[in-house]
């Protein structure tokens, strides 16, 4: 249905000649005409919906206006019927006005008067129908569409709202939270529209207040802005981080000359007091102090700076075995082996071995930190896919404690650290190393114990 | 250890103008100057003549690269260069100018010790290198001349080669030259009775 559609009117006569008449006047004004010469005939019909008017002559040959006037409320309940009556007859033109017709006309029927009649009945059905798509558009809106009168009951609220709705656990008909209570009372006073931002559970909306003064209604517009907002704070968030990186960069590098200073102080201070040894204690912890904290400025500026890649193909196997070679001096004293356990075949990856070393390095320097004085580390190693992509798989695991779930999440965060001597940075430049290459890096879940580390790096061109 | 050095040091900064001074001595060197400024250090290069210079980049008037590199067209000097900064530019900048050492601060007594061993033992390797090839263009040079002024007694005298080298060295004797002075006397004699040519 459109608004522009034909309109349908349904003259009820039994005189052919005025239904001739009738159907030439309404003709001329643009109305489709559909004839019935008697009640039988007129109520004989399923198309209802089409019918915008009815002109019915009080007196037919199966009965009266006023017996057929119910049914026909009832049949087509949105069409005006215009009762056709003789002038003496306006006594029972008042009793069919009482049930639901919507005008009567005098017979002789005078043309100019049923064209004024018949034309204000057709706008008002082209209203009812504009009002009714309308109202079909907000239905079908995915966005949540309210309205609320003045009291901040629900009048209207359209499928979309449910979600809005079960928020805050109420319906169509109930009266919306005192908060938005309050501002449907204000724009209904200024008369201006007025915007306001709500989460609803995990979902952000704008909701547009606009009040409809003279009806003493607020039209609610709702607008779900999750995945904007979501953009928005990752996009902050992801400036937030380059300002932060950029910041630590400068300050690492900017430190190099008070961490000189410092150390320069130190040195020679260790010989001014070489004949005192509790201070010469308290020089060497200042040292160890100096130290840490210059290694805590070298990851900053490590995990900060860009990456440039040097690939180059090279056996996976060689680079984490050079990787475990330079630990020596993490064991601690404790009696770890290395267990490898490779597939048949070429290991060959073509990564920077460098880059990929320092991730072997932070992860098996972790794994060597919870390790037991006596165990073993093991390296598994298996070809993948990723994204579509050959690849290798390489799983490291140790026999500590194991990850929580807190952990396996937050362990890549930078600066999340669970050492008392770590700067937290290890696993997250690991991970920007991997990334880098265009490969993964995770904590495996459902190990039945200690934590496994799973890297895996496209083969690349080799 | 290395033999003592005489080290001329250059920094911005007392503090580590101070370390310089004070722990040199103790790896057994010796600071013959201390400056606070590029030009400073260039000046201390000019009189002292250090065995080994070590020098701040950053400083206020000439920067220690500058520095480096005008010393180093005046006399050649092994430099190392003890740096907060590491950019590019620097890196580039130092590869030309003859460093023999880039190190990043912080540093410690204990990182300088074998870097002045292996800048030095760079640094003569460089020189001796240098020298050699210097000696083997003028051998190479002298081997020409001496061909020619061969070239003009076997014309002009109408004698074999070895005839003609047995009289060169026989004139080298008689004047108590060296081979490549008679050579060229020869051929500066053939020269000047050479006719005019192209008036």
């Amino acid at each position: 249905m459109t608004a522009d559609e034909p309109l349908f009117v349904l003259v009820v006569e039994d005189d052919a000649d005025t239904r001739g008449n009738l159907r030439d006047i309404l003709e001329l004004d643009g109305f489709r005409v559909v004839e019935a010469g008697t009640i039988a005939e007129a109520l004989d019909r399923d198309d209802w919906k089409r019918i915008a008017a009815v002109i019915l002559d009080r007196k037919l040959p199966d009965g009266i206006a006023e017996d057929v006037l119910p049914r026909l409320k009832q049949l087509a309940p949105d069409a005006p019927v215009i009762i056709v009556t003789a002038v003496r007859e306006l006594e029972c033109a008042i009793q069919c006005l009482r049930l639901g017709a919507a005008d009567f006309l005098a017979k002789p029927i005078n043309a100019d008067v049923l064209r004024a009649r018949i034309a204000n009945i057709g706008e008002r059905v082209r209203a009812e129908r504009q009002i009714h798509i309308l109202a079909r558009m907000q239905q079908e809106s995915p966005n949540p569409v309210l309205r609320i009168d003045s009291a901040g009951t629900i009048l209207y609220a359209n499928p979309a709202s449910q979600s809005l709705l079960d928020f805050w656990q109420c319906q169509a008909g109930q009266r919306l939270l005192p908060v938005h209570c309050e501002i449907v009372q204000s724009v209904l006073q200024s008369g201006n529209r007025r915007d306001l931002e709500i989460e609803c559970g995990n979902r952000s909306f704008l909701m547009k207040f606009a009040p409809v003064v003279e009806l003493a209604y607020v039209n609610l517009y709702g607008h779900d802005i999750t995945e904007l907002r979501n953009a928005e704070k990752k996009a902050l968030q992801t400036e937030r981080l380059a300002a932060i990186g950029q910041m630590m960069a400068g300050l690492a590098h900017e430190s190099r000359n008070a961490l000189q200073r410092s150390q320069a102080c130190l040195e020679m201070l260790e010989v001014e007091v070489a004949d005192q040894p509790v201070a010469l204690d308290l020089v060497a912890r200042a040292q160890h102090a100096q130290d840490h904290l210059q290694h805590l400025y070298e990851e900053v500026r490590g995990y900060a700076a860009p990456i440039n890649l040097n690939q180059q193909p090279c056996s996976a196997a060689d680079v984490w075995r050079e990787s475990w070679n330079h630990l020596a001096s993490a064991l601690n004293g404790k009696q770890i082996r290395l267990r490898e356990e490779i597939p048949e075949g070429s290991l060959t990856c073509n990564v920077d071995s460098f880059a990929i070393g320092q991730v072997f390095r932070n992860i098996l320097e972790n794994a060597l930190a919870v390790s037991p004085s006596h165990g073993k580390i093991l390296i598994r190693c298996a070809a993948d896919e990723l994204e579509g992509r050959p690849a290798l798989r390489i799983e490291v695991r140790d026999q500590g404690p194991g990850l929580s779930a807190e952990q396996k999440q937050r362990i890549f965060d930078p600066f999340y650290t669970t050492k008392t001597q770590g700067t937290g940075l290890g696993m997250a430049i690991a991970r920007r190393i991997v990334e880098a290459h265009g490969g993964r890096i995770a904590a495996s879940d459902n190990i039945p114990s200690g934590a496994e580390i799973v890297v895996t790096l496209p083969r690349g061109e080799t | 250890m290395t033999r003592s050095l005489r080290i001329s040091v250059a920094d911005d900064e007392l503090d580590m103008r101070d370390f310089f001074e004070k722990m040199l001595p103790r790896l057994g060197h010796q600071v013959i100057s201390v400056a606070e400024t590029g030009r400073e250090l260039v000046e201390h290069c000019r009189s002292l003549r250090p065995d080994l210079v070590i020098t701040d980049i950053k400083m206020p008037d000439m920067d220690g690269l500058e520095a480096a590199a005008a010393i180093y067209n005046e006399t050649p000097v092994p430099v190392i260069v003890v740096s907060a900064f590491h950019d590019p530019e620097f890196i580039q900048r130092a590869e030309l100018d003859h460093v023999l050492a880039y190190l990043l601060k912080p540093i410690k007594l204990a990182d300088l010790e074998p870097s002045i061993a292996l800048a030095l033992r760079r640094f003569e390797q460089f020189q001796a290198l240098h020298k050699e090839a210097a000696d083997l263009r003028q051998a190479l040079a002298d081997r020409k001349i001496v061909e020619q002024a061969k070239g003009m007694l076997m014309k002009v005298a109408n004698v074999d080669e070895k005839e003609a080298f047995r009289r060169l060295q026989s004139l080298a004797a008689d004047k108590n030259q060296k081979l490549i002075e008679a050579a060229r006397m020869i051929l500066a004699v053939e020269k000047a009775l050479q006719p005019v040519q192209g008036r």
